[in-house]
């Protein structure tokens, strides 16, 4: 897709659409050295039980563009290499369903887990804030696909809405709290012995002014 | 009718009468409690496999369809569980008193993770599928077939009961590095007022595969 500017004919216009987006849509190279390292360095660092996804955040930051194989890493507390500006490629990729090729249930929390609940609090430290930043802007691969908002207004992908600022992905809820298992059936009052005994008292009762009775009515003959 | 025979009727009526209070007096008392598990069947340290006892390979992920304890006699079908709006697992239908349930947007039964699974100790007719869960031992066998047609057998490690207001979420529900299961149900002491007041919770980790 090309860019607006270059949609523009008229020189004058073209001007102003360059202008315009000057103005709403910063240079390549400034962002990239700025807003999305420290968007990522915010997900992975701010807050350790962020889960698992941030984590992975940070892991596919820390890996080769696109690559979502990298929660082996995490499972075995290998943040790879802490440059920041790959991430971005990693992170639309991840957000990309149709780029997730798991099986329905999730293959094991371990990955989850443990990047998340248990080792969350390192993954967002081993991300210092500044240090995958893209000091060397040369340096860095082509994350594919044009990626980081606004990394290069001339390429093919357009700016990532604001909206939809790369997040971490919503982790397969665990559940929390007791489990509500009972009703207390077997804790209430047993009715089956209540009426048995009721019964039998009755009987007895019964029998007992039967008893009575007939004593009374053979007391005089003896 | 004599003396002896008369005096034998009291008597019998006056056992009668003696037997018919105490059943009154029982049954209008609340039954004893599903059985607790004792001290002993508690983790020592931690929530890992007994040392000693055998740990396979966790499987392929697969839907479980019944779970059989012989230990305490459970031989029951097994459903999806999903969470309630507050994060808690929901329960079995209540009406079923034969069924277990398995968190279905979890690790199921097997794989590797934490593998979660609840039944009832009892619905408002009596007894359920897990009314004995606080009696089974370590070392008992949990059996449950998959639906790929593999049973996975687990040994229990453990068997302990918590307050409701002091429920262990990472020790029940965290991840483990092999495949483990949890099957819960409640315990603890019971009130009209609330309920019952806690959850027992059985640890077992995949053993052997059939």
């Amino acid at each position: 897709m090309r860019s607006p500017a270059r949609l523009v004919t008229g020189t004058a216009a073209a001007a102003l659409t360059a202008a315009a987006l000057g103005l709403a849509i910063p240079s390549a190279h400034a962002d990239s050295l700025g807003r999305p390292e420290l968007t990522a360095t915010a997900e992975c660092g701010a807050d350790g039980t962020a889960g698992g996804d941030a984590a992975a955040f940070c892991d596919s930051a820390g890996t080769a563009a696109g690559d979502l194989g990298t929660a082996d890493e995490l499972e075995t507390g290998d943040p790879g290499p802490a440059d920041g500006t790959q991430s971005l490629g990693g992170l639309d990729l991840a957000e990309d369903p149709a780029a997730v090729t798991e099986p329905a249930w999730p293959d094991s929390e371990a990955p989850e887990d443990e990047a998340g609940a248990d080792t969350g609090d390192e993954a967002g430290t081993l991300r210092q804030p500044g240090t995958g930043t893209g000091t060397d802007p040369g340096a860095r691969p082509e994350p594919p696909g044009g990626t980081a908002p606004g990394t290069d207004p001339g390429s093919a992908k357009p700016p990532v809405p604001p909206g939809h600022r790369p997040t971490a992905s919503p982790s397969p809820s665990r559940p929390s709290g007791h489990v509500g298992t009972g009703v207390g059936g077997s804790a209430a009052p047993d009715t089956a012995q209540l009426a048995a005994g009721a019964g039998l008292v009755a009987a007895a009762a019964l029998s007992g002014a039967l008893l009575l009775r007939r004593r009374r009515t053979d007391g005089p003959r003896h | 009718m004599d003396r002896t025979a008369l005096r034998a009727r009291v008597w019998l009526v006056g056992i009668a009468a003696l037997c018919g209070v105490w059943l009154v007096h029982n049954g209008a008392a609340p039954r004893t409690a599903a059985p607790q598990p004792s001290t002993a069947e508690a983790f020592a340290a931690g929530s890992e496999p007994r040392p000693g006892t055998r740990v396979a390979e966790p499987l392929r992920p697969s839907a479980p369809v019944r779970i059989r304890i012989p230990g305490i006699g459970v031989d029951a079908p097994m459903t999806g569980l999903g969470l309630g709006a507050d994060g808690s697992l929901d329960a079995p239908p209540a009406e079923k008193p034969n069924l277990a349930g398995w968190y279905e947007d979890g690790t199921p039964p097997g794989a590797k993770g934490t593998a979660i699974v609840a039944g009832h100790v009892d619905n408002a007719e009596g007894p359920a599928v897990f009314y004995s869960l606080g009696s089974l031992k370590k070392g008992a066998e949990v059996e449950i077939d998959r639906g790929d047609r593999t049973t996975a057998v687990f040994t229990v490690d453990a068997v302990e009961v918590y307050e409701n207001d002091d429920f262990p979420d990472k020790r029940v529900y965290g991840a483990t590095a092999h495949a483990s299961l949890r099957l819960i149900t409640c315990g603890g002491g019971f009130t009209r007022e609330t309920g019952y007041q806690g959850n027992v919770v059985a640890y077992a980790h995949l053993a052997e595969v059939r």
